[in-house]
């Protein structure tokens, strides 16, 4: 039989563990709003019995544990969707950007190219014309800014791309450095992970954010965490994280360097691995198309030019800028060589009137001088090329997106806060704390009835 | 089983997905352009360069024509004035073959043949916005001029080239006739027919020969006349080819690229539905809870 003492250290055991209850649930509503913040429950738990020779008696119900719920697959599985969504995310940012430059609503290298055959053509029926030949001077210099223009818009892109891979780079570490500490508090704790709610919602909180910077890969082993770069590089061991370079390599590119160990073309996943994308092999691929485009047109033309006689019996001459060696850079100088409408050969013999010459360097527009390609249509194969990039991105972002969505709805359901489940918890814990308070109020009175047995002078 | 209690992230999400597309609507019906740039169509945005090079390449050969038209008239009417002139000297030459007219008559014949003949000189030498019509491809070199050399007093310095240019896709006319295959280089032709003329009638021999001569040449320039009448037919039919085609690249143009208005703003009506259901629903959720039941 239990004394009556026994059952009053059983009922303060109750309001002990209720007031544990009910801080769980005042903690949990607290945190209603904070990210990444899991639901914690207070288990509970019947104390253990013993045998007292003749019974079991029973020793009332302690507070085991406190602990978190949360799913840890579901947590990676969330950070692996969030590395892709990272990833496509700023590759739409970049090449929106892209997309503007080739928009038909303003004047586009396609367009210049247009004026300028156009204005040849006008040419034709009168090729001594003086301002008619001005107009085609004209239309040149357009077309050699909008050249430019266009491979400078692309050339900034690049730069500004370089500093968003320095920012997140930097990002990185601070994040990574955060872990590594939570890590140290963690494993230094002794408890497991499911009972140190804090440090491991934060914990995953920074790993969702690692996750939109860099693709990364989380092993969970005995001496705590590791996260690794997609090739298996160390960034963080535990207590101790890696710090991650950038630097620019002599083509110009981006890399990316763990310890001196360059990750660069492992990269996947992560805002830094879309960024690297579009900046180190999209944006080029352009740029060398449109210099590709520039550079045949130029010595196609000029090859045509150098053909015929300007209006002071001049041959050979180059009207454009020779384009540089292998083609690279050659938008970005594009530029008109000669500097007066007379200076344009369009006469096959020398006679003023003869338009020949004219002709065949109109009939550029129709040959396949750039790659079997006519400039149009390498313009528009490269058009397609540049919406095409940023399209399938668009739509794979849109999927992930769903994805992410989806998984943060399933993580929300098993680990948010719901206001109305700890309202109830709230009230049954209220309950069962007055319950064991009116418990302990009758065993007090009953000790005292007890310790009074006998006295007859005793006032109860 | 437990649902997420968190519906407003849910909402949110959508709420950002619904204001994404009415700006794109708004934007397609204000601007009237479906394509703003070629994510919004990549292949559509590829064939609208094709085609918009088309129609600028359609509209250019319209006003090549327009030019060759005028330049053409202008040379068809110096033509017309010289076939008069031909007609004035033939008439002269039958007069001038009457051998029982006086020396002051043949006299008064060969000054009006003299002033034929001037008359032809300055048409030879006829101009259109600065360029002489009749020089071959020298435009700025004045063709025939007077040379003590030439027995006729006259020679040719233009060249006798033409020039070709495009009227439509690899469709080519010939823009000039050289004065050379007209009036002659001075020691032929048409000026050697009126000089031959002006001698017969003032020698009083070899009138009928020298007549039949200009007859020669009346014809060479009818011939040349038929020249320019053919080109210049060709151009009004290349015309209107050419404006068919650029109505319709016209069209295949809007269809790639202009909004359809009746649809966009169907959607738009219902993507502001949308929001607005979805700004209820906003209000609505995160509102109640159990606490609020609470004694």
């Amino acid at each position: 039989m239990s004394s009556l003492f026994g059952s009053m250290s059983i009922a303060s055991g109750a309001l002990l563990a209720d007031q544990a209850g009910i801080g769980v649930t005042a903690n949990n509503v607290s945190n209603l709003n904070t990210p990444g913040c899991s639901r914690q429950q207070a288990n509970l738990q019947e104390g253990d019995s013993y045998f007292n020779g003749s019974v079991m008696v029973p020793t009332g119900v302690v507070l085991q544990n406190i602990t978190s719920v949360r799913d840890n697959v579901l947590e990676l599985r969330l950070q692996n969707e969030m590395q892709q969504q990272g990833s496509l995310q700023a590759q739409v940012n970049a090449l929106s950007d892209v997309n503007l430059e080739f928009s038909t609503q303003n004047a586009n290298v396609g367009s210049a190219i247009n004026s300028f055959f156009n204005s040849l053509s006008n040419l034709a029926p009168n090729p001594s014309d003086p301002s008619l030949r001005q107009s085609v001077l004209v239309s040149a210099q357009n077309l050699a800014s909008q050249f430019q223009s266009t491979s400078n818009t692309l050339t900034q892109q690049r730069f500004s791309l370089g500093l968003q891979v320095q920012q997140a780079v930097a990002q990185v570490n601070q994040t990574t450095a955060q872990i590594a500490q939570l890590n140290q508090k963690i494993s230094s704790s002794g408890l497991p992970q499911d009972q140190l709610g804090t440090y491991v919602d934060q914990r995953n909180l920074l790993l969702e954010n690692l996750s939109s910077l860099i693709g990364n890969q989380v092993v969970t082993a005995d001496n705590g965490l590791t996260i690794t770069a997609p090739d298996g590089t160390a960034l963080v061991v535990g207590p101790q994280s890696q710090t991650l370079d950038v630097m620019t390599d002599a083509n110009s590119n981006l890399q990316l360097s763990i310890g001196g160990h360059d990750i660069t073309n492992t990269l996947s996943g992560g805002s830094i691995s879309g960024l690297l994308q579009a900046r180190d092999q999209q944006i080029p691929s352009y740029l060398s198309s449109l210099d590709s485009l520039a550079s045949n047109l130029i010595t196609s033309f000029n090859a045509a030019h150098q053909q015929g006689y300007d209006l002071n019996g001049n041959t050979d001459v180059n009207f454009f800028v020779p384009a540089p060696a292998g083609g690279t850079g050659a938008a970005a100088s594009f530029a008109v060589n000669i500097t007066s409408a007379s200076q344009i050969a369009a006469s096959a013999d020398g006679t003023t009137g003869s338009n020949s010459n004219l002709n065949a360097m109109i009939d550029l527009s129709n040959q396949g001088i750039i790659d079997r390609d006519t400039p149009t249509d390498a313009y528009s194969n490269l058009a397609f090329q540049v919406g095409c990039d940023l399209s399938n991105a668009q739509s794979d972002l849109q999927n992930t997106e769903a994805m992410v969505q989806q998984l943060q709805n399933q993580k929300g359901a098993l680990s948010g806060v719901s206001l109305d489940e700890e309202a109830s918890n709230l009230m049954q814990y209220q309950r069962a704390y007055e319950a064991a308070a009116r418990v302990l109020t009758v065993l007090s009175d009953l000790t005292q009835v007890s310790v009074n047995l006998g006295n007859s002078n005793a006032t109860v | 089983m437990r649902v997420n209690p968190d519906l407003r992230s849910a909402l949110l999400a959508s709420l950002n997905r619904v204001d994404a597309n009415q700006q794109t609507l708004l934007n397609q019906i204000s601007s009237g352009v479906r394509i703003q740039t070629p994510a919004d169509d990549p292949a559509g945005a590829a064939s609208l360069v094709e085609v918009q090079a088309e129609d600028a390449a359609t509209e250019q050969y319209v006003a090549s024509t327009n030019v060759l038209e005028s330049q053409m008239q202008a040379a068809d009417s110096a033509l017309n004035s010289v076939g008069e002139a031909l007609n004035r000297a033939l008439s002269l030459g039958a007069q001038g073959g009457d051998g029982t007219l006086s020396d002051s008559n043949r006299s008064a014949i060969g000054n009006e043949l003299g002033g034929i003949k001037d008359q032809l000189l300055q048409l030879g030498n006829s101009s259109f916005q600065g360029k002489y019509l009749f020089a071959g491809t020298a435009v700025s070199t004045t063709p025939y001029v007077s040379d003590a050399t030439s027995p006729t007093g006259i020679s040719y310095r233009g060249n006798d080239a033409a020039n070709q240019v495009e009227i439509g896709q690899n469709y080519w006319i010939q823009s000039n006739v050289p004065g050379s295959s007209i009036f002659g280089d001075g020691s032929d032709g048409i000026f050697k027919a009126i000089s031959d003329l002006i001698t017969a009638v003032q020698n009083n021999s070899g009138v009928n020969a020298a007549t039949t001569e200009i007859g020669t040449m009346i014809g060479q320039v009818s011939s040349a006349r038929v020249q320019y009448g053919n080109a210049m037919n060709q151009l009004t039919s290349s015309q209107g080819m050419l404006n068919n085609d650029h109505v319709q690249l016209q069209q295949q143009i809007n269809n790639l690229s202009a909004t359809d208005i009746a649809k966009a703003a169907s959607d738009l009506a219902t993507v502001q539905n949308q929001r607005s259901a979805l700004f209820n629903v906003i209000a609505k959720t995160n509102s109640d809870s159990l606490f609020n039941y609470l004694p």
